[in-house]
């Protein structure tokens, strides 16, 4: 018993810091809407403020007031009014997508501003942290792990009334369902989720804080290690109720305090399982918890009076017009191989290079997200196993690299139909969750194994021998050809898959799952499908990645890179198979131009930082970037073409559409 | 074997509330039957029960004596189980005859062949003539091949309607089709519905709107908290002094 | 004084037009039915006057004051109440948080409690489900919720949209009773129906909209012809 205590009394301060961030997630969820991934991210940069000034010799109370009070809410303020006040309340995707992008996009940021040196822990905020207050179950306590306890306590105290009791949470909580509707009571919306983006930055900042002098050093991945693990405290409590998620992060903790305490540190449970215990949890509360598989069913009753999404401009554009754009197109994509071929230098042919594989890559997601309507968090993850696949084979068993590439498809395609089946009832936001889920159960107790990720210092993954020419470094022009061919090959497939009935029967689903099964379309199969043949594309690009890289490591493919595709190419444009290509090239393209920067701003956290804040434009323009200039362009054109006629879509007089009988006789 | 559509002892429950409470109904080829109650009755809790949106916690639904129950929605959309929705749900970026192509397709009783994946999504000889039937059935010849977002709500529910009986389903369940419908539109409708049931389709009618039901319907079954209060002809039923209390109100 | 005033208002949805220089009123305590079949841009009215729609041209004023272009809000401050189509409640709130969250903002937190016991004892229907999620109740129940807040907050105008659609003939009953109750204590109506007896036989004054325009403004009885000669049918 006493062992077991003094394993388990550790892990009690240690699952408080999951549960500060687990309450911190479902108070901003429950207080704007949004999932907010981004709470990792605002955790991390307040601690980074909080650690800078401290290490520059300001005393602890003004850098924390400076830190977390002052700038934590500006923070919030600024999020709510340029990002998320300009997404609708139920575009479940938008929201998702752009809390992803400012995760990946504010860490880098705040490298790039105040550089990328170790900073070690900053002070605690007012207990001492080696002092060891008391003994509990003759398990000493210190100034670190109490004040982790007070503040989750304090926490749990503070979140609650927030959200039960007080009439500002009240109007908050009627904000979040309908900013409309509340106008219509004379409030204003706006400034009400202002306040709640304000409160849930200012927890942010807190958690940020107070996490900080846990660690050695201050690492942004610290923070989102958190943050999923959180996930899973957070979903214990149906992402609603606060107390439950202090429950749930208390018992990760302890499980976790458990588990390193009686396995051995060598053994394969304490490598694989402890690491992934809490997204083994979240994976099954999503699959088994029927209040989270139902998150997202809350409809605005206002939303009919959004006027109806512009077509797509290939639909409308006219046809001339269309000939040339297309055979512009293809001018310039021909001048770019050309180019390429002759006379381009050997490093940006090699990013032209890499920029066809992140296509292939790339596609993957047109399809799942684009034509499948779900956003996927773990698209690096089925990237990866095509790539260890491939290159495991070609290491162990000799098997030729486009061989094994065909089989590293394969490999991921049938990763991704078994990773469909927990997802079969699920969409939306849970979905994505699940998918990150998977990713970080690969991440941490699939991949490190060097069976499957390789040994410690990559996996080596040979380029392609066709017939009697060898595509070797020295002639990675060759790998460019290759490379072009199948990107040209993934596209028709993709294209074809667009047009066919089945693509018509995504359509349907996508637009409303329930009156496609009404007439008789197999949701599940359609699921399943579509994952497997995204997670095929991902694998052959991953494949591809690998061969064109040589070494591979795990973290090639970490979730994080997952995080990224999602952004760079929802952002450019999902819709389209031009879409996918052009995130590929400008992503790699927009790096190799960064690179000439001089110092850290060259050193590739930029690019990511521009995509993330493109998604600011993604808000306003759902269709992607490159779409909503395509519009703009084409319109512009047409209008000078015809001398000022009206733009192509509009019709003289036709009616609103009203909407249907929203809500009435629900359970009728 | 019974014709047509059997539902027998049919209990939902959310939440500690009872919403279906040993509901029997029949509905035989060719037959419409009106089902009308306050809102809240259970109405549409049982056409979601047929048309297995929803799980009955007890009860059998079948057709033709083959046991629905354990099927999924589209699994019984290819039975020949077709519905409508109160709140509409179409897809707003496909033409009307998108619409028609993908309900008439996907109804096929054998589901997908792998070579959909890349077909053209054209419809065979069948469908085409099954579609355009349906297009002139509820007067959207003209607007085929318009986006359905740019379609008025009244315009929306007729598409409904046509992708149900494209290709003649065995029974329709229409959930509240006039509801905001002009009385132009509603007249096109109530001739559809005869038409349908002409062809042999039986037809599950929630309707509010009572001249509709006297018109059209065969035989009306009222419901009140979950339970059905008075069944027969219009006539008889609106004379029940419980239904009078129920459901019509001092309007009657 | 009119209670609500369009000028010359045209607006669109999205890239259709909806309404063409539309110009109603509706006189202080004043019931004012406004009908048209599908399309004619009824809707859009009532999404104007709450301010959920900005004209494209025109003006909008209440009680003599321009809120053209304003925010809901603002519009809902200057003495405008929207019922709109389908719900108007907080699905995700209790019937009890739906009405203390509407009379806090207009009576003021210390006339909340007074406020809410009325209101249960006008409807006991509500006072029975107070506690209960205002998505759970039906069609009907909501709309007679969304009504009940209006009452309590004694409004300039009320605009409402399609109050009737889907609800049993007993439960627009219920619906009409309380719009004469409105009435009565002096709120000025703008009432928008599919179903035109009921709303003729409330009005003062009917308006007929058709593709966006006005096709009839006058007492209720001369709408009927009208109406049927647009529909092209015999039913009114």
């Amino acid at each position: 018993m006493s062992t077991f205590l003094s394993y388990a009394v550790p892990g009690v301060p240690f699952g408080c810091t999951y549960a500060i961030v687990a309450m911190g997630l479902v108070l901003t969820y429950r207080t704007t809407g949004v999932f907010n991934f981004a709470f990792g991210a605002q955790a991390y940069a307040s601690a980074f403020v909080y650690t800078v000034l401290t290490g520059q010799g300001v005393a602890v109370l003004p850098a924390f007031l400076i830190s977390v009070v002052v700038l934590a809410p500006a923070r919030g303020w600024i999020l709510d009014r340029y990002l998320f006040r300009r997404i609708a309340a139920t575009n479940t995707t938008a929201k998702l997508v752009s809390a992803v992008a400012i995760f990946v996009g504010l860490p880098q940021l705040v490298t790039l501003v105040f550089g990328s040196a170790t900073r070690f822990a900053p002070p605690t905020l007012f207990l001492n942290p080696a002092n060891v207050y008391f003994h509990l179950f003759s398990t000493p306590v210190n100034g670190l792990e109490l004040e982790t306890v007070i503040a989750a306590a304090a926490a749990v105290v503070a979140v609650s009334a927030v959200l039960r009791s007080s009439r500002l949470g009240l109007t908050i909580r009627a904000a979040v369902e309908s900013p409309r509707l509340l106008e219509l009571e004379g409030v204003r919306s706006d400034r009400v989720l202002s306040v709640a983006w304000m409160g849930s930055s200012f927890m942010a900042g807190l958690a940020g804080v107070l996490l900080a002098p846990q660690y050695p050093t201050l690492q942004f991945n610290d923070y989102a290690i958190l943050l999923v693990a959180a996930l899973a405290a957070a979903a214990l409590g149906d992402l609603a109720n606060v107390p439950m998620a202090l429950v749930g992060g208390v018992l990760l903790g302890v499980v976790e305090g458990l588990g390193s305490g009686y396995f051995s540190p060598s053994s394969i449970w304490h490598t694989g399982l402890l690491p992934a215990i809490p997204f083994l949890v979240l994976a099954v509360l999503l699959v088994t918890r029927p209040r989270l598989r139902a998150l997202e069913d809350s409809e605005d009753p206002l939303s009919g009076c959004d006027p109806p999404p512009p077509p797509s401009i290939i639909a409308t554009r006219g046809p001339e017009l269309d000939r040339i754009i297309r055979l512009g197109g293809r001018a310039l994509a021909l001048g770019a191989v050309i180019s390429v071929l002759t006379w381009v230098p050997g490093n940006w042919a090699f990013t032209l290079t890499s920029g066809l594989v992140y296509s292939i890559m790339f596609l993957s997601i047109t399809l799942i997200t684009g034509m499948g309507g779900e956003v996927s968090l773990c698209q690096a993850t089925f990237a990866g196993a095509g790539a260890f696949i491939a290159g495991q084979l070609a290491v162990h068993h000799g098997v030729p690299i486009l061989l094994g590439s065909l089989v590293g498809a394969l490999g991921a395609l049938v990763v991704g139909a078994i990773g469909a089946l927990p997802a079969l009832r699920l969409r939306g936001l849970p979905l994505a969750l699940l998918t990150l889920a998977l990713a970080l159960l690969a991440d941490n107790a699939v991949f490190p194994y060097s069976w499957a990720g390789g040994p410690p210092g990559g996996l080596f993954v040979p380029r392609p021998v066709i017939g009697s020419i060898s595509l070797a470094t020295t002639s990675s022009k060759g790998f460019f050809v290759l490379a072009l061919v199948i990107l040209v090959l993934c596209v028709i497939g993709v294209k074809l898959i667009q047009r066919a009935t089945v693509g018509r029967y995504l359509d349907a689903l996508r637009a409303s799952p329930i009156g496609a099964q009404s007439v008789g379309i197999n949701p599940s199969a359609a699921k399943i499908l579509v994952f497997a043949l995204s997670a095929a594309l991902a694998g052959l690009g991953g494949a591809l990645f690998g061969s064109l890289q040589q070494s591979i490591t795990p973290s090639d493919f970490n979730y994080q890179f997952s995080l990224v595709f999602v952004v760079v190419v929802v952002t450019t444009g999902v819709r389209t198979t031009e879409g996918a290509i052009q995130a590929g090239m400008g992503f790699v393209v927009l790096q190799q131009l960064l690179s000439y920067l001089p110092g850290r701003w060259g050193a590739g956290g930029l690019a990511v930082v521009l995509f993330a804040f493109s998604a600011l434009t993604y808000a306003s323009h759902p269709e992607g970037v490159v779409e909503y200039q395509k519009r703009l362009w084409t319109e512009r054109v047409e209008r000078l073409v015809r001398h000022g006629g009206q733009p192509p879509y509009t019709m003289a007089t036709s009616p609103p559409k009203e909407p249907a009988t929203a809500g009435s006789d629900h359970h009728g | 074997m019974a014709e047509g559509l059997a539902v027998e002892g049919l209990s939902v429950g959310f939440g500690g509330v009872r919403a279906l409470d040993g509901v029997d109904l029949a509905l035989r080829p060719g037959e419409i039957v009106g089902l009308v109650g306050p809102n809240g009755a259970g109405k549409s809790t049982l056409i979601n029960c047929v048309g297995g949106q929803l799980e009955a916690a007890a009860g059998r639904v079948s057709l033709d004596g083959a046991p629905l129950d354990s099927m999924p929605p589209y699994l019984r959309a290819r039975r020949g189980v077709l519905r409508t929705f109160q709140r509409i749900a179409v897809f707003p970026e496909l033409t009307v005859r998108e619409h028609l192509f993908v309900a008439v397709r996907a109804r096929r009783p054998a589901g997908t062949r792998w070579s959909e994946l890349v077909d053209r999504a054209q419809p065979n000889e069948a469908e085409a003539l099954a579609i355009e039937e349906a297009l002139d059935r509820v007067g959207l010849r003209e607007r085929a091949d318009v986006a359905v977002a740019t379609l008025p709500l009244g315009a929306c529910r007729l598409v409904e309607i046509a992708r149900a009986l494209v290709g003649g389903p065995r029974v329709l369940l229409a959930d509240e089709p006039s509801s905001g419908l002009d009385p132009r539109e509603a007249e096109t409708l109530a001739t559809v519905l005869r038409s349908v049931a002409g062809q042999g389709t039986g037809v599950l009618l929630v309707e509010h709107d009572l001249a509709m039901v006297a018109e059209l319907c065969d035989r009306v079954v009222v419901l009140h908290v979950g339970r059905v209060i008075a069944q027969g002809s219009f006539a008889e039923v609106m004379a029940d002094p419980t239904v009078q209390r129920a459901y019509l109100g001092h309007a009657a | 004084m009119n209670a609500i005033e369009l000028r010359a208002l045209s607006a669109s949805y999205g890239p259709y037009r909806a309404l063409d220089s539309v110009s109603l009123a509706v006189p202080d305590g004043a019931v004012v039915g406004l009908v048209g079949p599908n399309g004619a841009g009824k809707s859009t009215v009532a999404r104007v006057c709450a301010g959920l729609v900005a004209p494209s041209s025109g003006r909008l004023l209440v009680g003599g004051e321009d809120v053209t272009g304003a925010r809901p809000w603002r519009v809902a401050r200057a003495g405008v109440a929207s019922l709109p189509e389908g719900r108007g409640v907080f699905a995700r709130l209790t019937v009890a948080e739906n009405l203390e969250l509407s009379f806090a903002r207009w009576l003021g937190p210390s006339a909340v409690p007074d406020a809410i016991a009325r209101t249960y004892e006008r409807f006991p229907m509500l006072a029975e489900r107070r506690r209960q999620r205002a998505g759970t109740l039906s069609g009907g129940q909501q709309r007679l919720l969304s009504l009940a807040k209006v009452l309590g907050d004694a409004p300039r105008v009320v605009v409402a949209d399609e109050l009737s659609l889907g609800l049993a003939p007993a439960a627009v009953d219920d619906i009409y009773a309380q719009l004469a109750v409105l009435h009565a204590e002096g709120t000025a109506l703008l009432v928008i129906e599919q179903q035109t007896d009921r709303v003729l036989a409330l009005a003062d004054r009917a308006v007929v909209l058709d593709r966006g325009t006005v096709a009839f403004d006058g007492v209720p009885a001369g709408a009927s012809p009208v109406l049927a000669r647009i529909l092209g049918v015999t039913a009114g």
